[in-house]
């Protein structure tokens, strides 16, 4: 379609020309300014087109570990291991958890090498899965509710409930777009920021040992939780 | 930064308390809820746990009334009329079930704290568990609307009776929450003194929850998952007011994100 409007434009440059040769540069400046603008402007609907709703995105996740879950063949207790690595699999590519660290140590992010702060981010990845895959894989019977989402730049709420024996608890997704996906990088529980209070548990760690004595308690938590 | 953000003079004493729950919970309230939960059937427990849910309609009725909240007065009003007579004394809840009332949930500490009280100190009451001073207050005035105390005034052990059997019944609905809690945590005490800070803060503001649904998708997980669709282009995701405060909140809620 560019390559349309520029054969165009061309054409009608050189039909000019032909009348006013003084004047084709004019035409040729007029050319490029009109792709100037086009191109931007078609490649922003394009892209609009593919940014996915959030609330798609994360009906998608859910899906995904559902149809994981109902597996009865997964569900052997000699493929747990097996199931577990579908689910982290899924995680992975909706959760961002280098984000969610450097949220969760806040100032003390910087201040930490690379090397630091991958390990610091395999770490607390490892946790929140060992801890929140383990709860997954003990529900029954509960309903997930995607009520609505609120969008503000770059970022997205996704609102929803989970509804357990009758008690509805309000779960909300923080999500950032990132190369037209979206990632999640905080869950809120009943107004309880997940990152806000590990960020607080961090801090306070942090105001007592150094940093390595953190990775320390991470790490014994972390292989606690693999052993069950 | 985050250590300002809760003011906690006695952490000494409040660990000590939050120690003590800890095993009060393991030795005693635990293995009594899962006694009685194996004898008494979930339905009957959830029925229990909204019989006294509905005695306590007086609290949050007065605490929406005195935040100005005339709809939500009437909603609670109504739910417990509903629930009163055609619920059977409130063991079911069909205001919800059926006439799509939710309850309101307002009580005396957030009524203090939409006036502009702050939560003052932070305080691990043994047995209540996590508070902070203000909250503490709210509990007391509330007390004064709750028929228990009424009874508990008059005949102390019924009192005492009444409240630990609301306390094993609500722990037997939701065993093994807090254990998963524990598990998450890497300091237990600082995880929930935080959560209950934004927990408070958030009813207060009465942000947690979005109003109205744009989105119906359901899930049933451990059945066989059904969807809904009501509205689905991306022009129905619009900033709605309620979302806004907790949109912007999320904006500069990290320093750390300047430096990207």
């Amino acid at each position: 379609m560019v390559q349309g409007l520029f054969n165009y434009l061309n054409a009608g440059g050189m039909l000019w020309g032909k009348m006013k040769n003084d004047n084709s540069w004019y035409l040729k400046f007029f050319t490029f300014l009109i792709l100037a603008i086009a191109i931007p402007v078609m490649f922003q609907n394009s892209s609009h087109a593919t940014v996915i709703d959030p609330v798609v995105f994360l009906k998608d996740a859910v899906d995904e570990i559902i149809s994981i879950l109902q597996d009865e063949k997964l569900s052997a207790q000699n493929r747990r291991v097996e199931r577990k690595k579908l689910m982290v699999a899924i995680v992975e590519k909706k959760f961002d958890f280098r984000e969610m660290s450097m949220r969760a140590l806040a100032k003390h992010w910087q201040e930490r090498n690379p090397a630091e702060q991958d390990r610091f981010v395999s770490l607390f990845k490892t946790l929140l899965e060992n801890t929140y895959l383990a709860k997954i894989e003990t529900y029954s019977g509960e309903k997930v509710t995607f009520k609505k989402a609120a969008l503000q730049g770059n970022k997205a709420i996704v609102y929803s409930d989970l509804i357990r024996k009758n008690v509805q608890t309000p779960v909300n997704y923080k999500l950032k777009n990132i190369d037209d996906r979206w990632m999640v990088y905080d869950v809120e529980v009943e107004g309880v920021s997940l990152v806000n209070n590990y960020r607080t548990q961090f801090a306070s760690i942090l105001s007592k040992e150094n940093f390595a004595g953190l990775i320390a308690r991470l790490e014994e938590k972390v292989s606690k939780g693999a052993v069950e | 930064m985050d250590m300002a953000l809760v003011s906690d003079p006695l952490e000494p004493i409040n660990r000590i308390f939050f120690s003590f729950n800890d095993k009060f919970y393991f030795w005693m309230l635990k293995p009594v809820s899962q006694g009685y939960a194996y004898v008494v059937a979930e339905n009957v427990r959830i029925c229990v746990r909204s019989f006294l849910k509905n005695l306590f309609a007086p609290v949050r009725i007065v605490n929406n009334l005195l935040q100005g909240k005339l709809v939500d007065t009437g909603v609670e009003t109504a739910r417990f009329v509903i629930n009163s007579t055609v619920g059977v004394i409130g063991l079911v809840d069909p205001a919800k079930n059926e006439f799509g009332l939710s309850p309101k949930e307002e009580d005396l500490g957030q009524t203090l704290g939409v006036y502009g009280f702050g939560a003052g100190i932070y305080i691990c009451w043994p047995f209540l568990g996590p508070s902070n001073v203000r909250d503490t207050i709210g509990m007391i005035g509330d007390s004064f609307l709750s028929p228990v105390s009424y009874l508990a005034w008059s005949d102390p052990g019924a009192g005492v009776a009444i409240k630990a059997g609301k306390e094993v019944n609500d722990t037997s609905l939701t065993l093994g929450d807090y254990e998963d809690f524990k598990e998450s945590a890497l300091d237990p005490y600082i995880s929930l003194r935080d959560a209950y800070r934004q927990y408070r803060q958030k009813k207060i503001l009465d942000v947690a929850v979005g109003s109205d649904s744009q989105y119906n998708y359901s899930f049933n997980i451990g059945e066989k998952p059904y969807v809904q669709e009501l509205s689905m282009s991306v022009d129905s995701v619009l900033l709605t007011d309620d979302c806004l405060a907790q949109t912007e909140n999320l904006v500069d809620d990290s320093p750390v994100m300047a430096m990207r």
